[in-house]
């Protein structure tokens, strides 16, 4: 274990056991008042039931089951943990949840953080306390849902750390492989070509024709490699993590750069149009109810009157094949 | 002498030119035309530094477009020799030309060589001196003495006289060297250091370590203001991928975590005292953080940041710092979570690798702590600590290690791997745990350079092969070349014992190597050049470990007892001034009586750096190949890293790695044309290792010579010796590997008949190649 200047930390203060005596001692805390007792004592006060604290001065009455080993050495840091856990076990929105409104949910993460910094320090407890409930009831369902995407989230994480380290482990066996039979094959071909020089006459020939077949030996490895380095290049997690990158590059494609054209080629100006029919129909109150406008119709007029006009589909198909290219 | 290549004219501050500097220059001068990067290999002692600047100046001067240049050298020392070359290159121009230029070339090192100031420059440790110094001058302490004259702050005369000056006139025009700028800015109390930090962008030329290119945390001020058409020269770069790798690169230590702690409680402290004296201040900078407002924004033009960004500028994040970390006390509580978190990793008892994105999500599991938050990390510290004005320096240094190490995290994933380390050494029974996040891709850091400048010259003596660099740090060359030797006379002899005189093989490999059979031939060879050699010799060994080993196993043989006869013995240590000592010492020996035997570490700081000119080594011997340690996790790391992205193999990198050092330590003992050496190799496995070494050594070693027993190789040394031993004449070098005008005139003149000069260089060294074989 790690040695530690201050003593007192590796002694029980209730027992004073210390890890001179008791290499395989443990430490406990109770998450009420993260006071450090030893297993054994722990053992020893708590199993007859709840208890109070052994602590001088700490009149809180401890369970066994509610003991757990201490993560970080610091009690603060460990206090402030476990509150951050209920805390964030509520407020869990991601920056999704704003649709991407960054100065929402930077706001949104700071009073998340004020009410971890309140019941941490003790201030206004109840008020905070009140506020998180109600938060808890409100939103529940997204709540829930959070919970779910994020717990997915670590799934899809952990299986794809396990692939990558397989297919890493099996590429490298591979190549290994691939090294081994590499050397195999020369030292062949060197002994090949001295039986056979033995016995042939032009030793130029034997050397090319051995020298042939190591070339054409492609091993079996080889393949293996190949078909792996495919699968890696496919990997289906990676999509997963760059869905939004992948999904720009298999676009299928598309004139105007995407069914979009930014630049209108034309100027709706109402008031130079005249169509009786239409005009009628603005002035009836079925169609104004729902919904109908002039405007809108002069504009897809316009628009299915100037569609495809200046788009040169050969230019286009061009000019995506060279960014995807580069 | 002035000549011209193509149109441009060259002034050249020697009566006389090596042929091979006159190709060195020519195709400096193709790249710098053509606009594009090379790798260039100038064998050491030919006037590599002054070829380069005279040309440099002569492009500068004589093309329109002025581009300035920026010349990255290794060590302060090496810069001040620089320097000093360019100085006296500029004399001569002005005599040459009849007046003198308007030209400015500065230096710049650490603050810790600069400082002037009374207090400062006595500190030890220079990140000290930096924040020191940084306390002092960043503004800050101004205002507060603008606002109250009687505050009691402490400001340095030396920064604050600067600001009577304009930046045009702190110095005048012309090239400075260290000293002499020490010497100005004494005398009329400035300091060194500002003056050459703002006068940077008018410069003509400028000269500094590869560090305030290549390392974010400086690069991005320091750099900033160099014109993208700079050339850039990277002298000395044999390392450069280390050096990058650096500089991306952190440890940390139970120590450093347990000081983090303390300062992050000193913050909240200092936060609580604040809040009640001024609270304004600290919700001043919390409003400008919620308006969006970053670090860049809230500083002044001339301030520098407390903390420095140690990301490059293009991975920074372009957004507000994130809301979880706005109020000063979430983001101390923040840092002290991260910081135990840190802790809890520390207590394993094996070692442990994995990816930053590992890292992250188990640190979110337990603290909660995301990833972007962390980014902010540095940042966020800067700003704090710059308005609750702290002035523990020791804590905050540790705190700023944390910082820094958050940000690198978070922000890198691809080619990084943090690796921690439980045990120092292996086998040992206390654990002193070390969290080290290592880049593994050397590109990374280089990169920008790359971007930015459009003609970046890689050169050094020893860069062989010259096509590893271009895979490594991911580039592309225009031109890479690598230069042989011309020589009136063969004046160095490498060799290659494979065996001793007993004809066992001999190897430093790991297994075979404390044999006693293979430790008494190196013995035995040692005591045989210790005979002949005369003044100073050399020796090279893999590592401390192995030398050690090695001398004690010598002891109980007799073999020192027997070297004492002849030579002084000196060792190096991992001590630095112990080894000054024993450099110092040996210089000594060599100048009276016998000599001396200096031994000495492959990648130790004798074997960097130091030169054993004339009869100060007339011997080296390598003493097995300096592979590096190849149990060591980072490099394990860094092999597989090569292997994956850059399909370099592993054994192919570590054989780079050993010959490039084993080239610098050769090097080591030629260090001009009219010196001269023996280079000897003992180790079975470099005889299939010739095409790595560099064309001007590899051209030395005759096929003959690369299979010897000691005993014919210390034959060969005694002929060699006696043939030194005869009076040259100067004037069989000209011509041949000296050019006067006149023959340099020839030669071009030759070439241009030939039609295209350049295609025919390569001929043109082999014929130097045949008359050096000749002679």
């Amino acid at each position: 274990m790690v040695v530690d200047d201050d003593e007192k930390k590796d002694m029980c203060p209730i027992c004073k056991t210390d890890r001179y005596l008791s290499p395989d001692m443990r430490f406990l805390v109770n998450p009420e008042c993260y006071h450090k007792i030893c297993e054994s004592c722990v053992d020893r006060i708590f199993s007859l039931g709840p208890a109070q604290c052994p602590y001088e001065g700490c009149d809180k009455i401890l369970r066994k089951n509610k003991f757990k080993t201490q993560v970080f050495d610091d009690v603060k840091v460990e206090k402030e943990v476990d509150i951050r856990k209920r805390v964030f076990n509520v407020f869990n929105k991601t920056l999704d949840d704003f649709d991407g409104d960054l100065q929402a949910h930077n706001k949104y993460l700071e009073e998340v953080e004020d009410i971890v910094y309140n019941l941490d320090n003790g201030i206004e407890v109840a008020s905070t306390e009140e506020k998180l409930r109600t938060y808890e009831e409100l939103n529940k369902q997204l709540i829930m849902a959070n919970i779910k995407r994020s717990r997915q989230d670590l799934d899809s994480f952990e299986q794809r750390q396990k692939f990558e380290k397989e297919m890493k482990l099996k590429k490298r066996q591979l190549e290994r492989q691939i090294e081994e039979e590499e050397l195999a094959n020369r030292e062949w071909a060197r002994r090949e070509i001295i039986n056979q020089i033995s016995t042939a006459e032009d030793p130029e020939d034997v050397i090319a024709h051995v020298k042939k077949t190591v070339k054409l030996k492609k091993s079996s490895a080889r393949r293996k490699l190949e078909d792996l380095n495919k699968v890696l290049k496919n990997n289906p997690y990676m999509t997963v993590s760059n869905g939004l990158m992948k999904k720009k590059d298999v676009k299928p494609f598309t004139p105007f750069n995407g069914d979009r054209e930014l630049h209108k080629r034309y100027v709706l100006s109402e008031s130079h149009y005249d169509d009786p029919f239409i005009k009628s129909l603005q002035s009836k109150k079925e169609y104004i109810a729902s919904g109908f406008r002039a405007d809108l119709i002069y504009d897809r007029m316009l628009t299915e009157a100037f569609m495809g006009l200046g788009c040169i589909i050969s230019e286009e198909m061009q000019t995506t094949q060279l960014s995807s290219v580069s | 002498m002035k000549f011209y290549i193509d149109d441009l004219p060259v002034i050249f501050p020697y009566p006389k030119i090596y042929p091979e500097q006159y190709q060195y220059m020519c195709d400096i001068k193709k790249t710098l035309d053509a606009g594009g990067n090379s790798i260039l290999e100038m064998p050491s002692g030919t006037g590599k530094t002054v070829s380069l600047l005279s040309l440099a100046v002569a492009y500068q001067t004589h093309y329109s477009e002025h581009r300035k240049v920026i010349y990255c050298s290794r060590t302060m020392s090496e810069i001040e020799k620089a320097l000093v070359e360019l100085e006296s290159l500029m004399d001569y121009r002005a005599k040459e030309l009849g007046h003198r230029e308007h030209f400015r070339g500065l230096g710049l090192t650490s603050r810790k060589n600069l400082c002037l100031h009374p207090k400062v420059r006595k500190e030890r440790k220079g990140t000290v001196v930096d924040e020191k110094c940084r306390r002092m001058t960043n503004g800050q302490q101004k205002r507060k003495l603008e606002q109250d004259p009687n505050a009691n702050v402490e400001l340095c005369d030396f920064h604050e006289n600067l600001y009577s000056m304009e930046p045009e006139n702190y110095v005048p025009v012309g090239v400075f060297s260290f000293e002499k700028l020490i010497k100005y800015c004494e005398e009329r109390t400035m300091c060194p250091y500002f003056t050459v930090r703002r006068m940077i962008s008018m410069c003509n030329i400028m000269i500094y370590s590869y560090h305030y290119l290549l390392d974010p945390k400086i690069s991005e001020r320091v750099s900033r203001e160099v014109s993208k058409d700079a050339i850039v020269i990277f002298d000395e770069a044999h390392n450069i991928d280390n050096v990058c790798i650096e500089s991306l690169s952190l440890d940390l230590t139970n120590d450093v975590l347990k000081r983090a702690t303390k300062g992050a409680n000193d913050l909240t402290d200092k936060i609580h005292e604040v809040r009640q004296v001024d609270s304004q201040k600290l919700q001043d900078e919390y409003e400008k953080l919620v308006n969006g407002l970053r670090a860049p924004d809230m500083l002044d033009e001339s301030e520098e940041p407390p903390v420095e960004s140690p990301v490059l500028s293009q991975d920074l994040l372009k957004e507000a710092i994130p809301g979880n970390i706005r109020r000063a006390e979430h983001f101390v509580s923040f840092l002290k979570r991260f910081i135990e978190y840190l802790k809890t990793r520390m207590k394993v008892l094996h070692v442990i690798s994995e990816t930053p994105n590992s890292f992250l999500q188990h640190l979110k599991q337990l603290t909660f702590i995301e990833k972007k938050p962390l980014r902010f990390c540095s940042e966020r510290l800067s700003l704090l600590v710059r308005t609750l004005e702290v002035s523990d320096i020791e804590e905050f240094n540790a705190l700023k290690d944390i910082a820094t190490f958050a940000t690198l995290i978070s922000t890198y994933e691809d080619g990084f791997t943090l690796i921690i380390e439980p045990y120092e050494i292996e086998n040992a029974a206390v654990p002193n745990p070390i969290m080290r996040f290592t880049c593994l891709d050397a590109s990374i850091a280089i990169k920008p350079v790359f971007e930015k400048f459009s003609s970046v010259i890689i050169t050094s003596g020893t860069i062989s092969p010259l096509d590893m660099y271009p895979k490594m740090l991911d580039f592309e060359t225009v031109l890479q070349e690598s230069y042989a030797m011309t020589l009136a006379k063969k004046s160095f002899l490498p060799m290659i014992v494979t065996k001793g005189s007993d004809q066992v093989a001999i190897s430093s490999r790991f297994e075979i190597r404390n044999d006693p059979s293979i430790v008494r031939n190196y013995g035995s060879m040692l005591v045989e050049f210790a005979k002949i050699t005369p003044d100073g010799m050399v020796v090279f060994f893999p590592s401390y470990l192995y030398m050690e080993s090695i001398i004690s196993m010598w002891q109980t043989m007799g073999i020192l007892d027997e070297v004492w006869k002849y030579k002084l013995i000196l060792v190096e240590t991992p001590d630095a001034q112990e080894t000054s000592l024993a450099l110092e010492t040996y210089r000594k020996a060599c100048s009276n009586g016998r000599g001396a035997i200096l031994l000495s570490v492959a990648r130790g700081k004798v074997s960097e750096g130091i030169d054993f000119d004339h009869h100060f080594g007339r011997t080296v011997l390598m003493i097995g190949i300096p592979f590096q340690y190849t149990e060591s996790r980072i490099l394990k790391a860094r092999l597989e890293f090569l292997r994956e992205h850059y399909q370099i193999r592993e054994n192919d990198f570590l054989s780079f790695d050993a010959m490039r050092h084993a080239a610098q330590c050769l090097g080591r003992v030629l260090r001009g044309k009219d010196d001269y050496g023996v280079m000897v190799l003992a180790d079975r496995r470099f005889a299939r290792k010739k095409n790595q070494l560099p064309k001007w050594i590899a051209q030395g070693l005759s096929d003959a010579d690369l299979n010897l027993s000691t005993d014919m190789a210390i034959a060969n040394t005694k002929q060699f010796l006696r043939t030194m031993a005869q009076p040259t004449d100067p004037k069989d070098q000209e011509g041949v590997s000296l050019w006067n005008y006149e023959q340099l005139i020839k030669y071009q003149n030759e070439h241009q008949k030939k039609g295209d000069g350049f295609v025919v260089t390569s001929e043109e060294k082999k014929d130097s190649e045949g008359d050096v074989a000749m002679m």
